[in-house]
């Protein structure tokens, strides 16, 4: 039965990590632990002694590897109170996945969104995503109330939302000059 | 559940503080709701894309020194440091490990727009920012994709326009620019082993600089921004020293003259002449006629990949100055610098712009877009005429300038969106102010 080589193999990770590292989020919360959950799977698939016969086989193990990683690493933390439940992880993991280059055109546009907000707004997102601050945290360094934390927050994923779907409608030219 | 409690809801789980209650009502809308799971899936992108964004930035910056890094959070102050780690020396290096065990890696990608590959032999291996790679080929695949990547020793190159580099490391590093458009920072080399650009008509010695190339086939044209470069033509083997705001060209020609000189500045307005057939234009020229003045008619640029290896096609006319260099850019553009557009088309359609941008000394500044619907072009045979002030165009890459006031143009693309409506471009300018049309 024919496999993937390894050059194949990099090759549809490497394409396959916002997919699988944004499913791993929804798990963890924690942009770094979703990067060094996806690593993880690199590793593992490189070493894996079963061959994968094809693309599918491959994100099909690497999505239930990963999902187990990162709720084996939610266990260990302590934090699996607060984790949605396995059945609604598959499910949304699974919905990641069927949507193919979707994610890929989605999140290179919301970048270019990303790097577009308003230096103060870009702060907060970077606080509370990036440098992985608590929301508390984050009212405390901008002098915000808690709730009014949230809410600025959900303003923010709304007008970056917003900003995507405009980006997608009318697709860039930077590509074509 | 209202959008406003479901935002609300994710907010909170993603802070890990939604209490048992608030958990089991978020848990029933997903289950219940393809809307809302869609939301939650668009958040865990967004925070990726935020991620994502972060790294490039940090990776960009001087303080990338991982040692160095100063993080305000004292709870998670290692954790840019370790994702940057992890990422730029883990996943990556698990590629070159993997893939090419027996060297080391040479080349780490900083940031990637548009399509642009890494090729070593047969291989062609689409870049991704943050990857490692070994001594290879860079290819950006379509005009200007810009592919942004930097050397062991902190050297930094941008290739813009279609682009084709061989980095190698043999004694000294070594650039061999095929084609395209390259800015470059250099680091502080070692005496006597200066990093060597090689390109169809000169070499290029570079101990530490700032500098852009724009190659082509029969010449290569030179802007110092920074530093000193000696440059030696290969048709005749003479060499000059080019000093920081000075620029050249090398030709295959040997009675062309070689003489630095000072950079030039464009004047704040320009014209796009229609009378003959165009150069370096992507359109259809039509000579003046009875009907029509001349004009360019449009044709289908391609304008983006899509994950699936199909694409995205517009239709318009590109035009392009004759090289990267400042003297041939085609204006310098001033907050009150505006587009100026005669046209008509035969169906309604949103209009895209966009202007491609160099700094004054050459480098890669930046594309600036603007998408939008002009409701006073009325379809039809009536030539109408639009000016956009260049303060309403959006910076594709923010990173590099948030305004577009202060850079040169080079580019210039009108296009509709998607279907072909007939468009019809009879005058192409930068005016130092609108006009008052």
């Amino acid at each position: 039965m024919p496999s993937l080589s390894q050059d194949e193999l990099i090759r549809t990770l490497l394409a396959e990590r916002a997919r699988i590292s944004a499913g791993v989020w929804m798990v963890v919360r924690d942009v770094h632990l979703a990067e060094d959950v996806f690593q993880e799977v690199m590793v593992k698939a490189l070493s894996a002694e079963a061959a994968f016969t094809n693309e599918s086989h491959l994100l099909s193990w690497c999505r239930v590897t990963a999902r187990n990683l990162a709720l084996n690493l939610m266990r260990k933390r302590g934090r699996e109170v607060t984790t949605l439940s396995g059945d609604i992880v598959e499910m949304l993991e699974g919905e990641l996945l069927a949507q193919g280059g979707a994610v890929a055109e989605r999140v290179e546009a919301l970048q270019e969104c990303v790097e577009a907000l308003p230096a103060e707004a870009r702060a907060l997102v970077d606080a509370r995503y990036f440098e992985g601050r608590s929301c508390a945290e984050v009212a405390v360094t901008f002098k915000m109330g808690l709730d009014a934390t949230y809410q600025r927050l959900s303003r923010l994923h709304r007008a970056l939302r917003e900003c995507v779907e405009r980006k997608l409608e009318g697709v860039s030219l930077q590509s074509a000059v | 559940m209202n959008e406003a409690e479901l935002d609300d809801l994710l907010v909170r789980y993603a802070d890990g503080t939604l209490d048992a209650n608030r958990l089991a009502r978020l848990e029933a809308e997903l289950k219940r709701s393809g809307s809302a799971r869609g939301r939650m899936r668009e958040l865990a992108e967004q925070v990726f894309a935020i991620g994502e964004a972060g790294r490039c930035r940090e990776a960009r910056s001087p303080r990338r020194q991982i040692v160095e890094f100063p993080i305000a959070s004292p709870r998670r102050f290692w954790r840019p440091m370790l994702a940057l780690a992890a990422v730029l020396t883990v996943m990556l290096g698990i590629v070159s490990l993997m893939q090419v065990r027996s060297r080391g890696t040479m080349i780490e990608v900083i940031a990637v727009r548009g399509a642009a590959v890494w090729i070593e032999g047969e291989k062609r291996v689409p870049l991704v920012a943050g990857t490692r790679l070994p001594a290879g080929t860079i290819e950006t695949e379509n005009e200007t994709a810009t592919a942004e990547v930097q050397l062991s020793d902190g050297s930094h190159f941008t290739l813009n326009g279609s682009a084709e580099a061989v980095f190698t490391e043999v004694g000294s590093k070594q650039v061999t620019l095929k084609r395209g458009k390259v800015t470059a920072f250099v680091a502080k080399q070692s005496p006597g082993r200066p990093l060597q650009v090689r390109t169809p008509t000169a070499n290029v010695e570079v101990l530490g600089t700032v500098f852009s190339l724009d190659v082509a086939p029969q010449r290569t044209s030179l802007s110092v921004a920074e530093g000193r470069v000696r440059l030696r033509r290969l048709v005749d083997g003479r060499e000059v020293e080019v000093a920081a705001e000075q620029q050249v060209a090398a030709s295959l020609v040997a009675s062309d003259a070689l003489a630095p000189e000072g950079l030039k500045t464009p004047p704040s307005q320009w014209s796009l002449p229609l009378t003959s057939p165009p150069d370096r234009v992507t359109g259809s020229w039509v000579p003046s006629g009875a009907a029509a003045p001349a004009h360019l008619a449009a044709v289908p640029i391609v304008v983006q990949q899509k994950g699936d290896g199909s694409v995205y096609v517009h239709h318009g006319v590109i035009v392009h100055s004759a090289s990267n260099s400042p003297a041939d850019a085609f204006a310098s553009l001033t907050p009150d610098s505006a587009l100026s557009v005669r046209l008509r088309m035969r169906k309604g359609s949103a209009i895209q712009l966009m202007i491609a941008t160099r700094r004054p000394d050459g480098g890669f500044a930046g594309n600036f877009e603007l998408s939008k619907r002009h409701p006073q072009i009325v379809p039809g045979s009536d030539w109408h005429t639009l000016q956009v002030p260049i303060r309403d165009f959006v910076p594709i890459h923010p990173e590099r300038a948030q305004v577009a006031a202060g850079n040169i143009a080079n580019v210039v693309i009108v296009t509709t969106v998607h279907e072909s409506v007939g468009l019809e471009v009879a005058e192409i300018s930068i005016l130092p102010a609108p006009s008052g049309n």
